[in-house]
């Protein structure tokens, strides 16, 4: 498949694993582009998860809703002319931090505003999961930011293996990568 | 002030003494009156028999509601549900185009003059239906046009229902691709089939140019769930909070409580 500079990047990130799968889906659909076989791969992968995962059930602290509440939330404030900037302020301060919760993987809010609402927050075991040396050494490539994602997910399923866990967090990264 | 709904009791944490009490107030004056003073457009279009009822029903609380609209009709009456604190839920029950291209021109117009209105549009498939082209169809030359003159195309929503029956469609007489309704979960060998199946799915959405070009849908909008089992409603709920510049009033407000009760259904 011919590719852009920004694709070819793009696709340089993608896991060895999931190059395969998006090598054998432009040969199997040769008449998809770039942004096609991504979209392909990113259901592939949801699909995966919601059928491993036995389609989780509503939790009143995932990020990303609260994120598209609060979004919808400034997007009718701002029809009304007598709210103030400083109100906006507040409520992207709010954005940014769920935002930050985001990039580290983390998919419910944990934090002060939502225990006020709600006393469901999730909370940590002191599951540690086992890993080969291959693992270890794999694991130990990661990013600060993206050890405390991997921590954070394997704590919250403890049946889960290494692969289980990397798979989530990949699957994260296509996510964000792709603005959902 | 009284706060009644999540959104009011997040607002309030959020904005705490960051803002002055006026301010804090005019906010929830605001977020009050835009829940309140218009009820909630739902509009759930679908053949007989894909589960717009259950849907509603899991979907969006509501209680033993059976659709009652013959196919072919284009007289839609909106049917308001009062669902509490002054938050009113109305729906559109319509029937889906058919298979009578005839009749493409009358349905776009009922589309056209009851879609624009509405907050949140479900557009219901059969999640193991064998031939998905003629909702593909539709969707692109009906449904779609409407979304995008009306810049309405957030509003809409994809859903493949009975994803549970996946399995049996395929062979009714293996025990292995049936649901497991004890612990409300696909079996391994109904695992495979639905993963199948779903790729098919999305290789036709892809093909039909649904998804993964311009002027096509998001993926975020398309989820695949079964209502009946209360199985993955939580993408379900995601998507109707990202829909449009409303969706995310039903989350806030009630959705969290009505959604499949919470989703599980597990019966051990």
């Amino acid at each position: 498949m011919q590719m852009t500079p920004q694709e070819r990047q793009d696709y340089e990130k993608l896991t060895e694993e999931q190059k395969e799968e998006f090598d054998y889906q432009s040969r199997k659909h040769p008449e998809w582009g770039f942004q096609e076989v991504m979209v392909k791969l990113a259901f592939e992968a949801e699909a995966d998860k919601t059928i491993n995962d036995g389609g989780e059930d509503v939790d009143p602290n995932d990020v990303n809703i609260w994120m598209a509440i609060l979004k919808g939330v400034k997007t009718i404030l701002s029809t009304f002319k007598s709210i103030g900037k400083q109100i906006f302020d507040v409520i992207d301060e709010e954005i940014t931090f769920i935002q930050e919760q985001i990039n580290s993987g983390i998919r419910e809010i944990n934090s002060a505003v939502t225990h006020h609402c709600f006393d469901e927050v999730y909370k940590f075991n002191d599951h540690t999961l086992q890993m080969t040396d291959e693992e270890l050494q794999e694991y130990d490539k990661l990013s600060q930011s993206e050890k405390e994602a991997f921590e954070y997910c394997s704590r919250k399923h403890p049946d889960w293996n290494y692969n289980q866990v990397m798979t989530q967090l990949v699957f994260h990264e296509q996510m964000k990568k792709m603005n959902l | 002030m009284e706060q009644k709904f999540a959104i009011e009791k997040l607002l309030s944490a959020i904005l705490g003494d960051k803002v002055s009490e006026g301010e804090r107030n005019q906010v929830m004056e605001a977020i009050n009156s835009e829940i309140t003073e218009k009820p909630f457009r739902v509009a759930v279009i679908g053949q007989a028999g894909v589960g717009k009822s259950t849907t509603l029903n899991s979907v969006f609380g509501l209680k033993n509601y059976t659709s009652d609209i013959a196919e072919g009709t284009t007289d839609i009456e909106e049917k308001n549900f009062e669902m509490r604190d002054g938050f009113t839920l109305s729906i559109y029950d319509m029937p889906g185009l058919g298979y009578d291209i005839d009749k493409d021109a009358e349905y776009e117009r009922m589309y056209a003059k009851i879609l624009p209105d509405c907050d949140v549009i479900v557009y219901i498939i059969n999640a193991h239906a064998k031939d998905i082209g003629e909702d593909c169809r539709i969707l692109r030359d009906v449904v779609l046009p409407v979304c995008n003159t009306n810049q309405i195309k957030d509003n809409l929503i994809l859903a493949f229902n009975k994803i549970d029956t996946i399995g049996e469609a395929e062979n009714p007489n293996d025990p292995e691709l049936r649901w497991n309704v004890v612990e409300n979960l696909p079996t391994e060998k109904l695992k495979k089939a639905i993963k199948i199946k779903l790729s098919n799915l999305t290789d036709k959405l892809i093909d039909e140019k649904l998804i993964g070009s311009v002027d096509a849908i998001e993926p975020h909008q398309v989820v695949f769930y079964s209502a009946i089992y209360n199985y993955n409603l939580s993408e379900f709920l995601r998507a109707i909070t990202k829909a449009g510049k409303r969706g995310w009033i039903w989350t806030a407000t009630v959705g969290f409580e009505q959604i499949g009760k919470w989703s599980d259904k597990k019966l051990s």
